[in-house]
């Protein structure tokens, strides 16, 4: 049984050049070749290292830190320096997660007690799974012509447990929280929907790996401008990016659906929204930005592609978190009027552009 | 008189707020005015009439009691000396730096430092005695560098220098 | 859009029994029953200053609010008379503490008027520069709460550095960063150098300069004005009936500038406008601020370039200084006779009312003196923002829960101010 699976991980293994050696190494050893095989499967490693669960890690300790310095930088003051001076504070976001294990995670009386615990691990689930199905390179789980529509279903599962969230603080600012949290999601879906609509039209195919392909000779950006205006800003919307946090203002309904967390459960929380955003622009990367087209390193073998999507999700991210430096933020109904108004007349302006590319016979 | 219009704005305007505003971030973004003083690696200049802590010239105070009723906070007290006379004694946990003291005395016996940032152990500590007020505190200077702040053709400079400010002034 | 009640029996929350909230618990139920809720805007919030505001919701409009202010109330009016006259004016600069020279001035002026003396030249016009530096240093701090109360971090920290340098100004004169204590009856402590003066006028070049970028980044944002503008309207009855005072009466378009109509100090010699605008909402309050702050600054400038012209020396009236043998040393600095002008001060029997505009509004003070004692009968402090509270409360209703932050950003409500 063991050898069958042995087979079936080699067969369909990932190859890294510059690691080849030690991966030689340890295929001697009996059981630790099963494990080193079971890790470098190709499905496997795509959830658990790129662009899964590591990649987002590492995005994420960075966009924190980046966001921090670019915001400092802009209104005439340092950010975090001290933790690794030397380093400009990179690793201040590492030292908050670990000040966070240290802190007591109160649950206050009115709380539905399992509910309250549960879902922020819970809420885990459709922002891992997107990553069964967004190849990166070579490196994929599955392969399926359905995999846009998958994802962007399992995108819209979110805002479904932050509002369940807020409904199990049983808390009045929670409560308003969650509804603001409701009120954005009908301003956004449907012209996320539409755009993505839009683009599967033009590439003629939902296959991530197919889009890619066709966006060898000129990324997709340059086709469809528009489309890629209105996807920027549903982004920002979905995100809770400035100018449009709005459930989770600070000022206003203090924090709102997730007012009642401290300690790890609000380090938790709070990488919601951030691993939405690399969710988002991992989507915006493949889709508009050429995915993984870029120079083969060849030491790298199959993470360069890999390496490439990564380098181009980051520096979209950099770009959202900049927008918090300079806007303040919508109400909740002029969000709603412009995602209803402005977000939507784009997006079918794009599906129009889209149908005249296509009749066009350009891609 | 001035009257103040709110504008109306139309799409292009608005656009043109939007980019102007982006353009501002960028532009901060890439090359910042930072006004930051890196407390205690830094230590920002003060002017010589600054009010910090005090210091008692004891041979000038001649006992007259009027420092302690003017002052505004009740955080001067009479101690006898050792030579039988009054001296002042100073409540650090009241006084709040407003230096009337220092106005008052007509022989100019109370000096003022530098000093501002001042820790104490417990509370009992805070009134000092008029023996510690005699002495200036004790210093542990951890910083390198001096700033100050200067403007010239509206642009804010930071100048750093390595001479450090002379925090309790020399007897003359 | 036709409504239907359900009657579903709706039990008011155990907070509004428990906590002692100065509401009767007839209007909770009442609220209750009709379908709203209340929600405390509580103390401990991150939208609100040291005050609890109390507001009923329908849905997201606010039909009504109830303020809860008291929460820094020191009682600096019954402090006040168990010191001696110049002991009050470390005491009375604290209410509004980044305005301090306002707050000195009208106090000041109260014991001039009840002893009948006269400021010299100079002296004046170094208090208006005081008082004018401190309006400029707390508009910005106004402005830059409003900017964190929209969302706006850059539009909370750059007013803060800008203000960074009227601190260090107040320092270079006086010696504290903030509460300079630097007014007293007769003039001030003593005289400003020339390079102190020189340092004065840069700053204000640097701030105007400075403000034309966060008039970019905050002031003309579309996000901004789409937030701010037709929010919290106050029309020109309704601000004149409720008795608003200050910038804030001043944007529904009435002109009442307590330094135009009953000038103190230096104002009526040097030139300057009263500003108004006509909207009375949340833009236009702010606005009035954002154009006072270069009304301010020209008043500094003008006032600096008086003071060059003048010969340095005299700051300290010479009717205080009676029977003191060195006059000349002694008018241009208090050191050394402190004691000996005001330390047994009494004032004539009588009252004296002084009205001053800080930089919220009308500051009212009352000096009551019964002739004989060294400390204050009764003193009455009425600040600006106890005077619009009402008007501020008013503005609330109809507006939505997330105007509720930017109007209270527009107004500037201070609560340590407004309780004193």
């Amino acid at each position: 049984m063991f050898a069958e699976l042995m087979e079936m991980f080699r067969g369909n293994a990932v190859e890294i050049p510059i690691l080849q050696p030690i991966i030689d190494a340890l295929m001697g050893i009996p059981l630790v070749n099963f494990v080193v095989s079971f890790l470098l499967w190709k499905p496997l490693f795509a959830i658990l290292f790129a662009p899964g669960l590591a990649a987002l890690m590492v995005a994420m300790l960075f966009i924190i830190w980046f966001e921090r310095k670019v915001t400092a930088r802009v209104q005439w003051r340092y950010g975090p320096l001290e933790i690794s001076r030397s380093l400009g504070g990179l690793i201040q976001p590492l030292a908050d997660g670990m000040r966070y294990l240290f802190q007591e995670v109160i649950v206050h009386r009115e709380a539905h007690k399992p509910l309250f615990i549960q879902l922020p691990l819970l809420s885990f689930i459709p922002v891992l799974l997107p990553f069964l199905f967004i190849p990166a390179g070579t490196i994929y789980a599955i392969r399926t012509p359905y995999a846009l529509p998958l994802i962007v279903a399992l995108i819209s599962l979110v805002p479904m447990l932050i509002v369940l969230i807020g409904w199990a603080s049983n808390s009045k600012y929670a409560y308003l929280g969650s509804m603001r949290e409701v009120f954005m999601y009908f301003g956004y879906e449907v012209a996320l929907i539409v755009v993505v609509m839009a683009m599967v039209l033009m590439y003629g195919s939902a296959d991530l790996i197919e889009i890619v392909e066709k966006q060898k000779s000129l990324p997709g950006i340059l086709f469809n401008p528009i489309a890629c205006i209105a996807f920027f800003m549903v982004t920002a919307m979905a995100t809770s990016r400035f100018p449009f946090e709005i459930p989770e203002a600070d000022q206003e309904v203090v924090f709102g659906p997730f007012i009642e967390y401290t300690g790890i459960m609000f380090g938790i929380v709070m990488t919601l929204g951030y691993e939405k955003l690399y969710l988002l622009s991992l989507l915006f990367s493949i889709l508009f930005l050429g995915g993984w087209n870029g120079p083969t390193i060849a030491i790298l073998g199959d993470l360069s592609p890999a390496l490439w999507l990564f380098l181009k999700t980051v520096v979209l991210m950099m770009m959202f978190v900049f927008l918090r430096t300079v806007y303040p933020r919508f109400r909740l109904d002029q969000a709603i009027k412009f995602g209803w108004t402005t977000l939507l007349s784009l997006s079918v302006i794009s599906l129009a552009v889209a149908a005249v590319i296509r009749l066009v016979g350009w891609l | 008189m001035v009257r103040v219009k709110s504008p109306e704005l139309n799409f292009i305007e608005r656009m043109k707020g939007h980019l102007d505003a982006l353009r501002v971030g960028l532009r901060e973004a890439i090359k910042p005015t930072r006004l930051t003083v890196q407390y205690p690696r830094e230590r920002r200049k003060l002017p010589d009439n600054f009010r910090g802590m005090l210091i008692l010239d004891v041979n000038g105070c001649i006992s007259c009691f009027q420092c302690a009723f003017i002052c505004p906070a009740n955080a001067i007290v009479m101690k006898r000396g050792p030579d039988g006379k009054l001296y002042p004694c100073v409540n650090y946990a009241k006084c709040i730096f407003c230096h009337f003291c220092a106005e008052t005395c007509t022989k100019g016996a109370w000096k003022s430092t530098k000093v501002m940032d001042v820790a104490f152990e417990n509370e009992e500590e805070m009134l000092l005695t008029t023996e510690k007020l005699i002495k200036p505190p004790k210093l542990g200077r951890e910083e390198e560098k001096t700033v100050s702040y200067e403007i010239k053709n509206g642009e804010l400079i930071l100048v750093k220098s390595d001479k450090l400010d002379e925090l309790i002034p020399k007897n003359e | 859009m036709k409504e239907m009640s359900i009657d579903v029996p709706v039990e008011p929350p155990a907070e509004f029994k428990s906590l002692f909230i100065p509401i009767p618990p007839e209007y909770v139920e009442d609220a209750y029953k009709k379908d709203e809720f209340m929600i405390l805007v509580g103390p401990q919030h991150g939208g609100s200053g040291h005050m609890r505001i109390i507001v009923r919701l329908k849905g997201d409009v606010i039909v009504d609010a109830l303020p809860d202010p008291g929460y820094v109330h020191r009682g600096m009016e019954k402090l006040a008379e168990n010191k001696l006259y110049i002991q009050n004016i470390p005491l009375l600069e604290r209410p509004a503490i980044m305005d301090c020279a306002n707050y000195n001035l009208g106090y000041v002026r109260a014991i001039e008027q009840m002893l009948d003396i006269e400021v010299p030249e100079r002296a004046k016009y170094i208090r208006t520069i005081l008082a004018e530096l401190c309006r400029v240093g707390t508009h910005l701090y106004d402005a830059g709460i409003l900017a964190i109360f929209l969302g706006h971090s850059t539009g909370f920290m750059w007013p803060f550095a800008m203000r960074e340098l009227i601190c260090e100004a107040l320092m270079k004169v006086s010696g504290a960063r903030v509460t300079a204590s630097y007014i007293i009856p007769g003039g001030v402590r003593r005289d400003v150098s020339k390079s102190v003066l020189e340092y004065i006028r840069e700053v204000t070049f640097f701030i105007e300069k400075k403000a034309k970028d966060f008039e970019k980044v905050f002031i003309k944002n579309p996000v901004t004005i789409a937030r701010m503008k037709d929010v919290g309207v106050l029309t020109k009855k309704d601000a004149i009936r409720l008795g608003v005072v200050g910038p804030f009466l001043r944007a529904t378009g009435v002109e009442y500038d307590v330094r135009a109509i009953e000038p103190y100090d230096a104002y009526d010699q040097l030139d300057w406008d009263v500003v108004t605008a006509d909207d009375g909402d949340s833009y236009s309050r702010f606005l009035v601020r954002v154009e006072e702050i270069s009304q301010s600054l020209r008043i500094i400038r003008q006032a600096i370039n008086r003071l060059r012209t003048m010969p340095e020396g005299k700051v300290i009236s010479e009717d205080l200084l009676g029977k003191i043998k060195d006059k000349e040393k002694a008018s241009r600095d208090i050191k050394g006779n402190f004691y000996r002008i005001f330390g047994r001060l009494t004032l004539p029997a009588g009252e004296v009312t002084t009205l001053t505009e800080a930089s919220r509004g009308t500051l009212l003070y009352t000096l009551v003196s019964d002739g004989e004692s060294t400390s204050p009968y009764r003193l009455r402090i009425v600040t600006p923002g106890w005077l619009y509270l009402k008007g501020f409360m008013e503005s609330l209703k109809g507006s939505r829960l997330a105007d509720l932050q930017a109007i209270y950003g527009s107004f500037g409500y201070f609560p340590p101010e407004a309780d004193r």
